[in-house]
């Protein structure tokens, strides 16, 4: 059985991924944008949150435009939801 | 008197870069078009004539009296195959003095600059990499620099104010790991500072600016350190590696800054 997968979830993988040492997971709120204005990550960030994401989840995202997956990125959120559809159960 | 005249040659120097980028776009482009040779040969044509454009321009500028320009240690074109070039940026004029200096180099260019309609058709042609996704930034660098290409990037993302200590983006060092392409700093200052960030065309200094470009040892980055990390740590590690090691030149006796310390230090 796998757990679903939470925004505190993500949340902690945003903060140990990106190195974050002043913020602590449970600071930031579900719905918080990370992006401007809320969490305040840039470009950079969002690409290696990407990779991250992509290897620690095995995502399945081959074929696809990263630049479509922006909105996935807005919040917690709406980032483990998109982590919880893409990513492939290894058997 | 002569200070207008130099605020004059300011003003001429920057109409002829958007007169140039104009021109060639639309008479040099479809000429060099014409001509044999494919993608490639326009490409190189391209980067050619910017190249001497730039030239021209800096050469008017130096003449006008606003800037000395001080090259040192800028190694032969033919050294800097497959070299990620990264330097400092004091300056609006960087961009233009570097590749007045050194033929045939390529650089990631802002998306403002990439869309822009004086200049869009120009940095197109020459086969530059626009800063639009990190993702194809990162490709593209990478493969250029495959190439054999000579890749400027200025890590600090932006102009920044002189004096202060460097502080770089990340997305030099994941070019960098990326790539594993040697890595070639240039320091570069200015002083008086030269249309820093927020001066304007017309703010020129009344005395003719000292620019120097340093080229210093090229780096390798410490790879031992580096290979059990993730990615994103990894990117960190080097933007801090990198930030020390241009810090550390910036102490050089030959750095502006560091000799202006050593002009007002007090005798003990």
């Amino acid at each position: 059985m796998i757990q679903d997968i939470t925004p505190l979830d993500m949340k902690r993988f945003i903060v140990k991924t990106l190195d974050l040492e002043n913020t602590a997971p449970e600071d930031i709120g579900d719905d918080q944008p990370l992006f401007a204005g809320g969490l305040g990550l840039d470009s950079i960030d969002a690409f290696e949150l990407g990779i991250a994401l992509k290897k620690a989840y095995n995502l399945r995202l081959e074929g696809e435009k990263t630049s479509a997956f922006a909105h996935h990125f807005r919040t917690p959120a709406t980032l483990a939801a998109f982590v919880e559809t893409y990513r492939q159960v290894s058997p | 008197m002569r200070h207008t005249f130099k605020i004059l040659a300011s003003a001429i120097g920057f109409s002829a870069l958007g007169i140039g980028g104009v021109l060639y776009t639309l008479i040099g482009l479809p000429l060099l078009w014409l001509l044999p040779g494919g993608r490639d040969k326009l490409r190189w044509r391209t980067r050619w004539v910017i190249h001497r454009f730039f030239r021209t321009i800096t050469r008017f500028l130096a003449w006008s009296g606003i800037f000395q320009l001080r090259p040192e240690g800028l190694p032969a074109r033919k050294d800097l195959k497959g070299v990620l070039i990264l330097a400092t940026h004091p300056g609006y004029l960087d961009v233009v003095l570097l590749l007045a200096l050194v033929e045939q180099v390529i650089c990631v260019v802002k998306a403002g600059i990439w869309n822009n309609l004086l200049f869009g058709g120009v940095v197109r042609a020459a086969g530059y990499i626009p800063a639009l996704d990190p993702t194809q930034v990162l490709e593209a660098g990478t493969r250029a620099l495959e190439r054999g290409e000579a890749l400027l990037l200025f890590p600090e993302g932006t102009r920044t104010q002189p004096g202060e200590p460097y502080t770089f983006q990340r997305g030099a060092a994941h070019l960098a790991l990326q790539s594993r392409a040697r890595i070639l700093p240039i320091l570069i200052t200015c002083e008086p500072p030269l249309l820093a960030k927020g001066h304007r065309w017309y703010k020129i200094p009344a005395v003719s600016c000292d620019y120097h470009l340093r080229a210093v040892a090229p780096l390798d980055l410490p790879w031992p350190d580096l290979t059990d990390l993730p990615k994103a740590l990894a990117a960190r590690a080097v933007t801090t590696w990198l930030e020390d090691r241009f810090n550390q030149e910036s102490h050089d006796p030959g750095h502006h800054s560091a000799r202006h310390e050593t002009v007002h230090r007090q005798d003990p």
